[in-house]
């Protein structure tokens, strides 16, 4: 299954989605799961809901995951027609200068900042993009103000390593779409959610677990990497296998369920990693929906996330779908 | 139930969050006489139900304690066996070097903070506040044995040491929150000597130190009551910490602010008045820090208010109690439930 995971992340993370703009990628997420589901809906906040039904006394078990990737929004077009932002998300300036983004209208440009700035000084404020306009009235022919840009740019393939922007959460979408595809009949419906807003607040995944009203719940995420250099406290490394995320800057997750999934890794010889994030996720906003539900966030590590050239292991997305689909095989009645 | 075994018991059990079972299944137990009914709840919240008399529907009033506290979790094990760790919850960074600690691993292991010695730190290094990244427990095992005993994401909690200090007063780690508990304790005692119509749900909620309030949250949309209390510590006075604070050993305090329902609030001073249970009134400007604060606005809307119980060095392994205000803080809930009938609610909805 390496091979069309492989291509299925490549292929979503080529899509154009920053946080709020979901609808592209929620349109070719409806076309790819729709044949291995009973119903696609979406809400009204912009979640895609695909359920799979299980049987009588199967449990009801929520698979997100955010679809959205981090952007930036045109707040001033300057008379010379270059284009001044703010991020949608977590971009940071100095990570993104020199980079190609693409607007909705398919308007291309390159992030830069003024030549005579210190590079040290470096925020939005200073960053512009230049699209090629020689006028401000050019400039908004092609982008509004309001609009907003992703990070463009390729997504290849290098060995078992993907490379480019976007993977942060493509990623987890492309498991979703994986273990859709090759779940067997399971006693347990299966809530897909392919939530928007993730990379803002985090907002979907709550609404979504809402509308689903799911017995447990399981997020796929893409997160910091322990082997970038100068992360520290963090123990994931790529290819080692996906990382169980026992805790993070707002989440702790549901230690039976956590144990449960750590028990089914080990017994199914799947290497899984065990991490505490120093970065957020959804996993605390869907815990407290409802009735409260148990709630375990399953990453992919993913090094140097935000940038141009995020780089993932398809190892670690596979060993996540492969995962999700042992634990959909199984009794899930936690303690 | 005799209350300092109540409170040794409670501090002793591994809570912190995320990791709250221990004292859940702990309450479940010590509570049995107190209640009719007890459960936990899918988060893992203690839920136990002591029914008012009467015929359905009944009016419902819920208490939250929160049962977890603050600590660590476990982020890696390097070469040498030294473990790493991150706080969870306010952890007061300035007490972590040198302090004594327990690793919650396949079994408890003990181990100590280690640091630099002042011998070889510079004059600057001195001044400044070692980051928590910097700090690793020394638990005196060689690595393999740590790794065999100890994962990523295993508690980190202080020591425990419960100490009977003077004048009933008690010294401990996590008096935050387990005062509180043993305040419900009381109340659910005091309740069978009361007539209540009211259905009492007293709740030992997970998550409150860290988090999103999740386990009240999740346990007040679940239980749908009319009136939500939180019971929590605040902070006592001592040298250096006058302001804001209140007498340990003058009663409870009574919540007063935004997360505070003015109706309930008046209800709680009321009765407090008339049984003689001596309280201050704690103004609380912003979000209250308590459970409170997420229970008013679960579902349509719930009425919250907050009793407290004076506690010095708040976040600590020294925290500090009189358990005179622990009684009387149970009282005063217990008094308050027996207070609460349909005409009190219908009142709440008539505004």
């Amino acid at each position: 299954m390496s091979e069309k995971l492989r291509d299925r992340v490549r292929e979503l993370a080529a899509l154009w989605g920053p946080s709020g703009r979901e609808q592209r990628v929620q349109d070719a997420l409806r076309a790819m799961i729709t044949p291995y589901v009973d119903e696609v809906r979406a809400d009204r906040f912009g979640n895609l809901l695909a359920v799979r039904k299980g049987k009588e006394g199967g449990r009801r078990v929520l698979l997100s995951a955010h679809m959205d990737t981090p952007g930036a929004i045109a707040l001033n077009v300057s008379d010379k027609g270059l284009i001044y932002l703010a991020p949608v998300g977590g971009l940071k300036a100095h990570q993104v200068v020199g980079q190609r983004v693409v607007w909705s209208s398919g308007a291309i440009g390159v992030l830069q900042y003024e030549h005579t700035d210190e590079p040290k000084e470096l925020s939005f404020k200073k960053l512009f993009c230049d699209i090629g306009a020689t006028s401000k009235d050019e400039a908004l022919e092609r982008v509004a103000l309001g609009d907003m840009c992703t990070l463009a740019g390729p997504v290849e393939a290098w060995g078992d390593l993907i490379v480019g922007p976007g993977l942060d959460n493509r990623l987890g979408c492309a498991v979703l779409l994986e273990v859709a595809e090759h779940l067997a009949d399971s006693e347990h419906t299966v809530l897909f959610a392919f939530t928007a807003q993730g990379e803002v607040a985090p907002r979907g995944a709550a609404v979504a677990a809402f509308g689903a009203e799911p017995d447990l719940a399981l997020l796929v995420d893409s997160a910091l990497s322990g082997d970038q250099p100068g992360v520290r406290q963090v123990a994931t490394r790529l290819s080692g296998g996906p990382a169980l995320r026992l805790k993070d800057s707002g989440y702790v997750a549901h230690h039976g369920l956590a144990e449960h999934i750590a028990a089914v890794a080990e017994a199914e010889q799947i290497p899984l990693q065990r991490s505490v994030s120093p970065t957020d996720s959804a996993g605390w906003t869907v815990a407290r929906v409802g009735s409260g539900v148990p709630t375990v966030v399953i990453d992919i590590p993913v090094r140097y996330r935000g940038t141009g050239g995020e780089m993932a292991s398809i190892r670690d997305a596979h060993g996540a779908a492969d995962l999700l689909l042992k634990l959909l095989g199984g009794s899930l009645e936690i303690g | 139930m005799d209350m300092t075994q109540h409170l040794a018991e409670l501090t002793r059990l591994s809570s912190i969050t995320g990791r709250e079972r221990a004292v859940a299944e702990y309450l479940l137990e010590a509570w049995d006489p107190l209640v009719d009914e007890a459960y936990l709840d899918r988060l893992g919240s203690y839920v136990g139900l002591k029914r008012g008399e009467g015929p359905e529907p009944r009016p419902r009033v819920m208490a939250a304690a929160h049962i977890d506290s603050i600590g660590g979790v476990v982020t890696a094990i390097e070469p040498g066996g030294f473990i790493r760790f991150s706080p969870v919850g306010g952890v007061d960074r300035r007490l972590l070097m040198a302090q004594e600690m327990e690793v919650h691993g396949r079994r408890v292991v003990p181990g100590v903070v280690g640091t630099k010695p002042p011998h070889v730190t510079s004059p600057e290094e001195r001044r400044k506040l070692v980051p928590v990244e910097d700090l690793f427990i020394d638990t005196g095992l060689p690595e393999d044995e740590v790794r065999e005993l100890v994962q990523i994401g295993d508690p980190v909690l202080f020591r425990y040491q419960f100490r009977i200090l003077q004048n009933g007063r008690i010294s401990s780690r996590y008096l935050d929150n387990r005062a509180s508990q043993a305040a419900l304790a009381v109340a659910l005692q005091e309740l069978k000597g009361l007539r209540h119509t009211a259905d009492f749900y007293a709740v030992g909620t997970v998550g409150e130190e860290f988090g999103a309030y999740p386990g009240a949250v999740a346990a007040a949309y679940a239980i749908e009551p009319d009136v939500a209390i939180a019971v929590d510590v605040t902070f006592a006075r001592h040298p250096g910490s006058e302001k804001d604070a209140f007498p340990l050993g003058g009663g409870p305090t009574i919540g007063v602010g935004p997360s505070c329902t003015p109706a309930l609030t008046k209800l709680i001073r009321k009765v407090a008045d008339e049984v003689g249970i001596d309280y201050h009134l704690e103004v609380m400007s912003g979000p209250s820090g308590t459970d409170a604060w997420g229970m008013q606005v679960v579902r349509g809307g719930v009425a919250t208010g907050i009793i407290s119980i004076p506690l010095r060095y708040m976040h600590t392994p020294v925290e500090l109690v009189d358990l005179a205000d622990i009684r009387q803080a149970g009282r005063l809930l217990a008094q308050v439930v027996a207070r609460i009938d349909h005409a009190f609610v219908e009142e709440l909805r008539c505004f």
